[in-house]
């Protein structure tokens, strides 16, 4: 599995695709948090945090990682490497773990320089320090499991099909309606008592929380739960696919 | 062949029944996870965490010697912003049963259930002729349709078996007014924040045996009734709150725990000193809010200029024995003051009026996180150095202040001479040009009688009397430690009075007009949780104080360092994340070559 693992890695590394995911995406957090006159802007928010970089940086992910994952699977039925790799002598889900955790470290890999921020925001608090560690770092973590989410999404898009374009669209709409669009649902008061519901299956709901610098147990047992649950789905998907 | 099929039918039929056992097993751990809710608090300043004085109370099983019951009517059919804030309430109160037990319990009722009678009786019970909870009326849209809901946002409290107490969570509306749901959001928002200082307060208020008592002195032109409204209602939860004369009776102060004395125009005579005196010396609450000099501000507007008589009444004397001098000057104060609005003249307002004095808060916790206090004419708080005793500022002025000399002439012009940045003191960074506005003196007093005799027939006749010499014993220093408060500021709790329609005064629930307009311009100032701080840091009621003044962190930017650095960092932000990935792009190009060239 490791040897697979760093297969996929190396393929978003010393490819360009890799690159151009991290560094879209650092440039574009810069340009909403440090550049433009919005109410994403660090300096001008009057707070020394990070919470507009957290409220962003989902929706960021949200495209860009479905550009990343749906290439995983999808590729592999277009071009058909995907028996060759059915007849070694690794199980489907060691195949399937070994795409979907490079793409989390890619993610993460994406993540990690924006801890820059973290500094600058250390120093410019009055006075300097201000800022709140802990719900930071958890803020962190929870971002890192939104975007782990997003990942598993991904990559059940990508398993569904062999045309990368349908994988892309399907795995943005998925992270789109996991992340966001349950929360909207729920917000308007269509389905009287069952809106609660559908609100606690958005992913923004227990980000939400997360965010504030609390970790429940139903937050992180939610995330993890998405993971999990789109994981086996793709497994399921890959072994209908043998022939 | 066929069996190869079969197996290959079986492998997929598997892995799908897999997938759907994942599914109902997860959709199964987050409904128990529900019901879990373990948390861990990361925040620095734990604000989701229950404060220790909650805890501690909590716990103590004195303190819920019966069962508590409280009755929630926020359930059945609620628009999702309400169910998450019912939620909430029941997270908190599950969070008081961990560490109380079963001693508190909870219901949450659906008030629109039952026949329409029911419902009605209900309500009226609910509304308690007023002193119970108020209805909120409230519409939300929902599929396009309008729906309007009764709500009853609050909690009534049982213990021993009887109702003590009701919590308003959410406002109610005024008769006739209906609120959209968005309007509601945002008191939701601030309920939250409250929740727990608001249920524990609830909850100590009905289980407590006793309220304290606190008396506001009269018979010195002191704050009358129609002037404490606003200062009496807003303590009035917590304690007995009573006017009391003295009236030449020595057992006056027996029964009062509190005494304030709120701006004494008059003096007062030796033995009313003395019966105050023998008050502080049993370890009674003493809270003096003294006007040092007086100034006739309708005068001072007319003319342009006032005197200021000096207040001679007595009570400062007995004050510097205990440790607090009052001076009988003013304190200017050019950064932290307000506007003078001159309203009937042609003259502009004054923009910094020095006398109207907003003082600073201390680390305290009488004042630490309460907005400045608005002190008009206010005057400068000695602190002596005396043994036993330990005296702490509460409210200072800002390092750009000073003090007139005593009793000084006041006049509208006095700022004109300081031009737009006046500076009323050399060197404005230093710390000591702060003034003394208020301060508490806490521990045990030595009595401003101890070797002096009154000239009284009474107290001549209880000494000469055995017995009652033994009933009305002279306390000559504190038999129990003291607090002593001294503000040099008499009207800071007054409330301004209204003309109604039949041209009678009545009192109104604004401190004056002043602030009526400062506050419109959305600056608040802190009188009232001011007072409020203070009457339950003196009455020993610290540990509610604590929850009070328990704030969320604000996390400011330096504004300063934005403006300076902020390019430097706008780039470090871009360059360091970009020069990261390059780094590990050549370190992978690195590793890969090696092993290439293996």
């Amino acid at each position: 599995m490791r040897a697979l693992y760093f297969r996929e890695i190396k393929s978003f590394l010393s490819s360009i695709i890799g690159y151009i995911f991290i560094f879209i995406f650092l440039v574009a957090s810069w340009i909403f948090h440090w550049v433009i006159t919005y109410e994403t802007n660090l300096l001008q928010g009057n707070q020394a945090d990070l919470i507009p970089f957290f409220n962003l940086s989902p929706l960021i992910l949200l495209v860009l990682i479905p550009a990343i994952t749906m290439r995983s699977i999808a590729e592999e039925r277009r071009t058909g490497t995907i028996e060759l790799l059915f007849t070694r002598p690794i199980s489907d889900l060691k195949i399937l773990l070994a795409k979907y955790f490079a793409g989390v470290t890619l993610m993460v890999v994406a993540i990690l320089p924006t801890i820059v921020y973290y500094f600058s925001m250390y120093y410019l608090g009055d006075p300097v320090g201000i800022i709140d560690e802990g719900a930071t770092f958890t803020s962190y973590i929870g971002l890192i499991l939104v975007g782990s989410c997003f990942v598993a999404i991904g990559t059940f898009a990508s398993s569904l099909t062999s045309s990368q374009i349908v994988a892309f669209i399907i795995s943005m709409f998925l992270c789109w309606i996991f992340y966001d669009g349950f929360m909207l649902i729920g917000s308007y008061n269509l389905l009287g008592e069952f809106d609660f519901v559908v609100k606690y299956a958005s992913l923004s709901y227990h980000f939400d929380e997360i965010k504030k610098g609390i970790i429940v147990t139903n937050d992180i047992i939610y995330l993890i739960s998405i993971i999990v649950l789109f994981l086996t789905a793709s497994l399921a998907v890959i072994k209908t696919l043998k022939k | 062949m066929t069996k190869k099929g079969s197996s290959k039918f079986t492998n997929r039929l598997f892995s799908w029944a897999f997938f759907w056992i994942v599914l109902l097993a997860i959709v199964f751990l987050n409904i128990i996870s529900n019901y879990v809710n373990y948390r861990i608090d990361m925040t620095q300043d734990g604000r989701y965490t229950l404060s220790e004085d909650t805890k501690k109370f909590l716990e103590n099983p004195k303190n819920l010697k019966n069962r508590l019951n409280v009755k929630i009517y926020l359930d059945g059919k609620l628009p999702s912003e309400l169910r998450t804030f019912r939620n909430a309430i029941e997270e908190k109160l599950n969070e008081f049963r961990e560490i109380a037990g079963d001693r508190i319990e909870y219901e949450f009722i659906d008030p629109n259930v039952g026949t329409e009678q029911e419902q009605y009786e209900l309500q009226q019970s609910l509304v308690a002729s007023g002193k119970g909870i108020f209805q909120l009326d409230m519409v939300y849209e929902s599929e396009g349709d309008q729906i309007k809901m009764e709500v009853w946002p609050g909690a009534v409290f049982e213990y021993g078996g009887a109702t003590v107490g009701y919590l308003q969570f959410l406002p109610g509306t005024p008769k006739g007014v209906t609120y959209q749901l968005s309007q509601v959001v945002e008191s939701i928002e601030n309920s939250l924040i409250n929740l727990e200082y608001n249920l524990i307060s609830s909850i100590r208020r009905a289980v407590k045996d006793k309220k304290q008592r606190i008396a506001f002195l009269q018979g010195h032109g002191e704050l009358d009734s129609d002037h404490t409204v606003l200062a009496r209602r807003s303590i009035g939860s917590n304690y007995n709150v009573t006017e009391i004369t003295i009236n030449d009776s020595i057992a006056a102060l027996n029964d009062v725990d509190g005494l304030i004395i709120a701006s004494p125009k008059t003096p007062f005579t030796d033995k009313e000193l003395y019966v105050i005196d023998q008050f502080v010396m049993r370890g009674g609450k003493l809270m003096c809010l003294l006007d040092a000099v007086e100034l006739n501000e309708d005068s001072l507007n007319a003319n342009g200029n006032a005197h200021t008589v000096r207040l001679e009444t007595g009570i400062d004397d007995m004050l510097f024995d205990y440790g607090l001098k009052l001076n009988d000057n003013l304190v200017v104060d050019a950064d932290n003051c307000m506007e003078k609005v001159l309203y009937y003249a042609n003259i502009p307002s004054i923009p910094k009026w020095f006398f109207y004095v907003l003082a600073e808060p201390t680390l305290h916790p009488i004042s630490k996180n309460v907005e400045r206090v608005s002190l008009k004419y206010t005057s400068e708080v000695e602190i002596l150095d005396l043994p036993g005793v330990t005296i702490t500022p509460i409210l200072t002025s800002s390092t750009n202040s000073n003090v007139t000399g005593y009793a000084p002439l006041v006049s509208l012009g006095m700022p004109m001479n300081y031009g737009d940045n006046p500076e009323l003191v050399p060197n404005l960074q230093d710390e000591s040009n702060k003034h003394v506005l208020a301060a508490i003196a806490e521990g045990t007093f030595l009595s401003r009688f101890r070797n002096r005799i009154i000239d009284d027939q009474y107290l001549t006749a209880i000494e000469s009397d055995p017995e009652l010499k033994r009933k009305y014993k002279k306390l000559n220093s504190s038999s129990k430690p003291g607090k002593i408060v001294l503000i040099g500021n008499g009207r800071f709790i007054s409330n301004s009075l209204r003309v109604n329609a039949q041209g009678q005064l009545f009192p109104s629930l604004q401190l004056d007009e002043d602030l009526y307009f400062y506050q419109g311009k959305s600056q608040l100032v802190g009188n009232k949780e001011f007072f409020e701080n203070l009457v339950d840091y003196t009455m020993d009621e610290g540990t509610i104080l604590n929850l009070r003044t328990r704030k969320v962190d604000i996390y400011a930017l330096d504004k300063y360092k934005v403006k300076n650095e902020g390019k430097f960092y706008k780039a470090i932000n871009i360059i360091i994340p970009v020069l990261l990935v390059g780094l590990f792009a050549a370190l992978m190009l690195f590793i890969r070559k090696r092993k290439y060239a293996k």
